[in-house]
C-alpha cells in the first residue's frame, strides 16, 4: 500500500484542516471542552463525516477494515490531537469486536450497517464491585419464552450512555464458571422506558470529557437473537474479543507519544536559556533522545502486534497482552521523562499551546487500566509461562507467519478470528525466533553489514532472553496467587519481545531503508541498550551515547519520528 | 498415530500434573470434584493442554478443561479424542 492511498494519511489531511482556526481539533477548543469537562461531540462527528466508523467492521461485513495496522495508524492519527475524541470515537469497535468474533454472518452484517449509519456501540464488561474478574459478575441473563431478560449492571464503561447499542457480558448460569457467562448484543432504542437507565458520568482525572458512565438493566427483554455466540461461551469469547481490543487499543498511546514529542521539541527549540537554545544543550539531548526511543520501541512493538493478528493469529493471546502490557507503560515513561524537560510548561494549562501538555499527560493514564491493565495483561503472560518454556526449549517457532509479521511489505493475509485462542500452544514465535535471527546478523556482521558494537548488544539480548526462560523454568506453578517476583519476570519477558520484534524489523527492511534513523543501525542500537537496561544488563559505559545522537536526528526531523513510511509521510507538526 | 494410555494411566497422570499446579500431593486430587475448587484458576488450568499436547502428541482445545471440570470427565473426553484421532 503506498502513502496516498492509506486511510490514516487522508484522515490527517482532514483533520489539519480542523485543527487549527476555531475547527473541532483546534488546541484552544479542545482545552476548552477539557476544561468543562464536555464531550467532544463536533469532533466525534468530524470523524463520522469521514467515514471512521467504516474502520471499524471487517470487509467481509460490509465495512471497510481490512488489515488492523490500518486501524492503528487512524486511531494514532486521532489520538495525536485529542485523546479524549479518540476513546470517545474508537469505542464503537470494542462494542462490536465480539460480534465480529462470533456473531453470525447476519447478526455482523446488521451491526457493520448500523455503525457505517453512525450508531454508537458501546461493551458492557466490568461491574462495580468486580474491576477485572469477569467470572464474579452479577448481572443476569434468564432464559424466557421468548428470549432472555436481563438484569443487573454494569459499571465504568465507556458510551454507556451515548450508546445505541450495547455488548453485555451476562451470567447465563446461577453457578456461574467458565461455561456460565454468554454476550448479549442490546439495541437500548428498542428496550421499553423503564427496562434500563443510565448511570451518570464519573468525573475522571483524565479523558474529562467522556461518557464514562454504566447502565442497569431491570427486566430488560431482548430477542434470541441478541445472543452473540454460544449460550455459555461469553467468557471465552470476551477473552477472545480482547486480544483485537488490546493489541489495537495502544495506537492511543503512540499517538499521545508523537503528540508529546513534538510539544516538546518544538518547546526546547523555542526557548532560550544561556543564550542557547534548549534543545542544543546536552542536558536536553539526552532525555529527547530517551523518550524518542520509547516511542520506537512501543511502534515496533505495535507494528509487529497488529500484523500479528493477521499472520500469528494463534499466538494472539501472547501477542496482545504483551502488546498492551508494554506500549501504554512505555509512553507513560516518556511522557515523564519529556515532562522533566518541559518543567513548569508541562504542569501549566495556560502557557504554552493551550496546556495540551498536561492535558495529554493525564488523559493517556487511562490506557494503561483500560481493557485489561499491565498487571491484568501481565497476569496473562504468567499462565502461559509454562507453555513459553516449553516451545523456547523446542526452538518452535511459526517462521513463515513470523516473516509475514515482521515485513512490511509482506502481504496481510485475512485475519481468520476463528483461529483465535485462548492460549497459544506454540508459544510466542517472535521471540522464539530470536537465535535464527542472531545467526542472520552474525552473517551480516561478517559482511560488515551492521555495526560490530550493534551485533554485541544484540547478542547480548539473546542471552539475556535464554536467562529469562530460565528463570521462568524455575518459577512455581501459580495457579492462584501470583507472586510479585512472577510480574517482574513477565515484564523481562516483554522486554525480549520487544527487543526480539525490533531486531526482526530491522533484518527485514535494513538492505532496502533509507534515513538518518537507519543509518548505521541508529534505531535498532538505541532500542536495543533500552531494552537491555529494562532486563538489568550492563552495557558499555558510553552505551547511552546513542540516544545523544538519536536526539540530533529528532531535531531536525521535518515530521514525526517513525520507523514507518506512512507515518513519515503524514508530515504534521 | 498416538498410542492411547487406559483411562486409569490418564487419570492418575492428570492427578499428578494438577497436584503439582496446586502443590498438594496427588492422592489429595479427587477424580469427582471439579477442579477449580483446589484452587485452580480456570484461565491457568488451560495451560494444562500444553502438558497434554506433549504427553499425548496430539493438540487439543484448551477449553476442553472448561466443558469438563474434573479429572474423571476430562479423562473421558480425551479418551474420546484419542479414540477419533
Amino acid at each position: 500500500m503506498t502513502a496516498t492511498t492509506s486511510p490514516a494519511v487522508a484522515l490527517d489531511a482532514r483533520l489539519r484542516q480542523l485543527d487549527m482556526g476555531d475547527g473541532p481539533f483546534a488546541p484552544a477548543k479542545v482545552a476548552e471542552l477539557d476544561r468543562k469537562e464536555a464531550f467532544p461531540t463536533d469532533a466525534c462527528s468530524a470523524l463520522d463525516d469521514f467515514g471512521l466508523g467504516a474502520h471499524y467492521v471487517p470487509v467481509k461485513h460490509g465495512g471497510r477494515l481490512e488489515r488492523f495496522p490500518d486501524l492503528v495508524a487512524l486511531w494514532r492519527t486521532v489520538a495525536r490531537r485529542d485523546l479524549t475524541a479518540a476513546i470517545g470515537h474508537g469505542k464503537t469497535f470494542l462494542g462490536g469486536a465480539c460480534t465480529w468474533v462470533e456473531g453470525n454472518a447476519k447478526q455482523a452484517a446488521a451491526l457493520g450497517e448500523e455503525i457505517q449509519q453512525g450508531a454508537r456501540v458501546s461493551w458492557g464488561l466490568t461491574e462495580r464491585h468486580h474491576g477485572s474478574d469477569l467470572l464474579a459478575g452479577e448481572l443476569s441473563a434468564t432464559r424466557t419464552s421468548e428470549g432472555w431478560r436481563l438484569d443487573g449492571e454494569k459499571w465504568l464503561i465507556n458510551n454507556a450512555t451515548r450508546g445505541h447499542l450495547v455488548s453485555v457480558l451476562a451470567r447465563t448460569e446461577p453457578a456461574g464458571g467458565p461455561r456460565g457467562f454468554s454476550v448479549f448484543l442490546v439495541d437500548k432504542r428498542t428496550l421499553p422506558p423503564g427496562a434500563f437507565h443510565c448511570l451518570p458520568k464519573e468525573r475522571t482525572h483524565g479523558i474529562r470529557g467522556a461518557d464514562i458512565s454504566g447502565i442497569a438493566f431491570t427486566g430488560a427483554d431482548v430477542p434470541d437473537s441478541a445472543l452473540v455466540g454460544r449460550q455459555g461461551g461469553g467468557i471465552e469469547l470476551v477473552l477472545k474479543a480482547l486480544q483485537l481490543t488490546r493489541t489495537v487499543a495502544v495506537a492511543m498511546s503512540l499517538g499521545a507519544g508523537d503528540h508529546a514529542l513534538r510539544l516538546t521539541v518544538d518547546f526546547a527549540k523555542a526557548h532560550q536559556l544561556y543564550e542557547r537554545r534548549l534543545v542544543d544543550l546536552p542536558r536536553a539531548r539526552r532525555p529527547l533522545g530517551q523518550a524518542a526511543t520509547q516511542l520506537l520501541l512501543a511502534e515496533a512493538v505495535t507494528c509487529v502486534g497488529s500484523r500479528s493478528l493477521h499472520a500469528l493469529t494463534n499466538e494472539a493471546s501472547l501477542t496482545s497482552a504483551l502488546t498492551k502490557a508494554f506500549v501504554p507503560s512505555a509512553i507513560n515513561d516518556m511522557i515523564a521523562q519529556l515532562a522533566d524537560l518541559m518543567g513548569a510548561r508541562s504542569f501549566l494549562s495556560d502557557v504554552y499551546a493551550h496546556g495540551m501538555f498536561q492535558k495529554l499527560e493525564r488523559d493517556h493514564r487511562i490506557i494503561a487500566i483500560f481493557d485489561g491493565s499491565t498487571l491484568v495483561n501481565r497476569n496473562a503472560v504468567i499462565n502461559q509461562f509454562p507453555v513459553l518454556v516449553r516451545a523456547w526449549r523446542q526452538e518452535r517457532r511459526d517462521a513463515e507467519g513470523l516473516a509475514t509479521a515482521t515485513t512490511l511489505t509482506a502481504p496481510l493475509p485475512e485475519a481468520d478470528l476463528s483461529r483465535l485462542a485462548l492460549i497459544s500452544l506454540g508459544g510466542c514465535s517472535v521471540v522464539q525466533g530470536l537465535p535464527a535471527a542472531l545467526q542472520r546478523l552474525q552473517a551480516l556482521e561478517e559482511g560488515g553489514g551492521v555495526p560490530k558494537h550493534v551485533a554485541v548488544l544484540a547478542r547480548a539480548l539473546g542471552t539475556a532472553t535464554a536467562a529469562v526462560h530460565e528463570r521462568m523454568a524455575a518459577h512455581p506453578p501459580s495457579p492462584r496467587d501470583v507472586p510479585p517476583e512472577a510480574f517482574h519476570l513477565a515484564e523481562h519477558y516483554e522486554a525480549c519481545f520487544a527487543g526480539a520484534a525490533c531486531l526482526h524489523l530491522w533484518l527485514n527492511h535494513q538492505a532496502r531503508a533509507t534515513g538518518p534513523l537507519w543509518s548505521d543501525a541508529l534505531w535498532l542500537e538505541a532500542c536495543l541498550v533500552n531494552v537491555l537496561s529494562r532486563l538489568g544488563v550492563e552495557t558499555a559505559p558510553d552505551a547511552a551515547d546513542v540516544f545523544d545522537r538519536l536526539a540530533a536526528t529528532v531535531v531536525d526531523a521535518p515530521g514525526l519520528v517513525s520507523l514507518l513510511d506512512d507515518v513519515r509521510t503524514e508530515g504534521a507538526p | 498415530m498416538p498410542s492411547i494410555p487406559s483411562a486409569e494411566a490418564l487419570s492418575s497422570w492428570l492427578s499428578a500434573r494438577i497436584a503439582t499446579y496446586v502443590q498438594r500431593k496427588p492422592d489429595e486430587i479427587r477424580a469427582d470434584v471439579p477442579l477449580a475448587e483446589y484452587g485452580l484458576d480456570s484461565v491457568y488450568a488451560l495451560t494444562l493442554a500444553g502438558d497434554l499436547e506433549d504427553h499425548l502428541g496430539l493438540s487439543l482445545d484448551p477449553t476442553l478443561m472448561w466443558d469438563h471440570p474434573t479429572i474423571a470427565g476430562l479423562t473421558q473426553a480425551l479418551l474420546q479424542v484419542l479414540a477419533g484421532a
